[in-house]
């Protein structure tokens, strides 16, 4: 990653202009992330926003050496924890929720150096878009349906007339594809 | 098929090397997988940090492929207004927060709308209409109270269709020299073509200039942002204090203003999310985001931003809050949540003109809710009885 970059990622000084681009970039981002985990729009919406809302008041003394990003991620995730385990739920999700716990605090460590990686994102969508654009036909199709309308796969097979085992097949190939593509930036 | 193994110069010795099929990766993202399969999965997280590594990569393209996909704007958009007015919120406490809507309150009794001419050095004084030309200068201000709405014509034929709540004020002498109009809460304008005379709105933050044209403003003393929504024609925005730039706004266009940070700048939106989505997005990434006090939002809705001139109610995924806002405005209401996540409902729709009573039953038949009028008053409850069956229709 170049200089210029971590320098923008790094060191920000908060100010209300600043703000808007960091929300700007990062809300659906950050709904999108804590919903792998709560599963619940609604709750990953308010996660975030009172991880929002505590960037805001603490922007004054927020230290530096933290990118803001890596802050955000940090805050959303210990939130999806903190709601996993405390959420009370009926018997049939409660399996469920145990296994999202699990995954939430076995990762605890590596989302942190994950995000704090992170490339800028419109670079990141533009190897995402070229790469999806050179699948072939029935791939790129799997894998749009899935990712625009949140199908599950047993919808995708029936739209495409392919078994559900073809659906899963193109999807992780598609994944697979992104993944090699974005190796250097992940 | 391939499996979850690409790294390989970044390997680790110490790591075990595991792989995992690829199909199972995906059906734990896509939420596909059986309790049995998610275990699987974990037990392969746990069995070394590459693996976690991996695992986040994945989750990391699952997720920024379904941004690609978005139209990001409304529901950001949405979501930074409450954050706004959460914000905003905390920091007036100390200045004694007015009630919300005292300006109108004098104005309730009036059925319809109240013609005030009123002379003055008062306003010459206090107004932002104040210019060269000296002496005293009369003003007519229209105000339509909550629970109303209304239309008039202006001294040049420019028809305005005003929402309740809204108020607006122009000189006796408009249109001889210039067209000027100051305005609060929500019109749309349906302006005549005049280009020697420029059509001017004044907000007390943006000033909004035409040539000839329709748009709708939204600028509710009580709410922290004026959106300014291009129909037909061609506008320009400047700001009424500090920096002299201009925006020019195109049809379908809306630009967002937040008034609690006063610096002038622009955010293109970044993507146009148009039929063919994948291949439509532009070339250029636009350039640096260093002003983020205003937003430009492309190819909006007008329909659905102007459908409260026809007394239609359209929504489209809108949290319960924030039509709750809308009606109080309406009907001259005030709502209260028994709940507060019940304000997190969306609901989405469109509803002729119809009574309050009619409007809540709509929602109540599609949101686990249930409303008790009091007067003045509406308070929503949860339902408890429906909210099962409800949450197994929305994920």
């Amino acid at each position: 990653m170049s200089k210029k970059k971590e320098l923008q990622l790094k060191s920000f000084v908060i100010t209300e202009f600043t703000f808007k681009t960091i929300f700007s970039d990062y809300y659906i981002r950050l709904c999108l992330y804590a919903e792998t985990f709560v599963s619940n729009s609604s709750s990953a919406e308010d996660i975030v926003q009172d991880a929002f809302f505590r960037l805001w008041n603490k922007k004054d003394d927020l230290q530096i050496d933290v990118s803001i990003q890596a802050y955000l991620y940090r805050t959303v995730h210990n939130a999806c924890i903190h709601f996993l385990r405390h959420k009370k739920v009926s018997e049939k999700h409660g399996e469920y929720q145990k296994i999202k716990l699990q995954e939430a605090e076995l990762l605890y460590y590596s989302t942190l150096e994950t995000s704090s990686k992170a490339i800028l994102a419109e670079e990141l969508q533009h190897i995402i878009l070229d790469t999806v654009n050179s699948f072939p036909e029935k791939t790129k199709e799997a894998f749009l349906l899935s990712r625009e309308e949140d199908l599950k796969n047993q919808e995708i097979a029936e739209r495409l007339n392919l078994s559900i085992k073809a659906v899963e097949y193109h999807i992780s190939k598609a994944l697979l594809s992104l993944r090699k593509a974005l190796n250097d930036y992940l | 098929m391939e499996s979850l193994r690409h790294k390989d110069r970044n390997k680790s010795f110490l790591e075990e090397i595991t792989t995992i099929d690829p199909a199972l990766i995906t059906r734990y993202l896509s939420g596909d997988a059986s309790i049995e399969e998610m275990n699987e999965v974990l037990s392969w997280l746990r069995k070394g940090k590459e693996n976690q590594t991996d695992f986040n990569s994945m989750k990391k393209i699952w997720i920024e492929s379904k941004v690609i996909l978005l139209n990001q704007c409304d529901k950001s958009e949405n979501a930074w207004e409450r954050l706004k007015y959460r914000t905003s919120y905390i920091q007036t406490e100390d200045n004694e927060l007015q009630p919300r809507r005292n300006i109108f309150i004098f104005y309730r009794v009036a059925a319809v709308m109240l013609i005030l001419v009123s002379i003055g050095f008062v306003l010459y004084f206090l107004n932002p209409f104040r210019k060269k030309s000296a002496g005293v200068m009369a003003y007519n201000e229209v105000v339509v109270p909550y629970g109303a709405k209304s239309i008039i014509t202006l001294p040049d034929g420019t028809k305005l269709w005003m929402n309740s709540g809204t108020k607006i004020r122009y000189a006796n002498n408009f249109g001889e020299i210039s067209r000027e109009v100051f305005m609060e809460g929500e019109a749309y304008f349906d302006v005549v073509k005049n280009p020697k005379k420029p059509f001017l709105v004044r907000t007390g933050y943006i000033n909004i200039k035409v040539l000839g044209t329709a748009f709708n403003v939204k600028s509710y003393p009580d709410e922290n942002f004026i959106e300014t929504t291009l129909d037909r024609g061609l506008i320009e925005i400047t700001k009424e204090k500090g920096s002299d730039s201009i925006i020019t706004i195109r049809p379908k266009e809306k630009i967002t203003y937040l008034k609690f940070s006063k610096q002038l700048s622009v955010v293109s939106q970044k993507k146009k999310v148009v039929e063919d989505r994948i291949e439509q997005v532009p070339d250029k990434i636009p350039a640096k985001k260093a002003q983020p006090e205003f937003q430009i939002c492309q190819y909006v809705n007008t329909e659905l931003i102007t459908s409260w001139k026809e007394g239609k109610l359209i929504f489209e995924r809108e949290r319960l809050e924030d039509i709750v806002k809308k009606l109080e405005r309406r009907y001259d209401v005030v709502f209260t949540f028994d709940k507060s996540e019940l304000k997190n409902y969306r609901f989405s729709g469109s509803l002729p003109e119809l009574t309050l009573q009619q409007v809540l039953e709509g929602i109540q038949l599609s949101a686990p809710i249930l409303y008790k009028i009091n007067k003045r008053e509406v308070v929503i409850n949860e339902n408890s009885m429906y909210k099962e069956s409800y949450k197994r229709w929305v994920k």
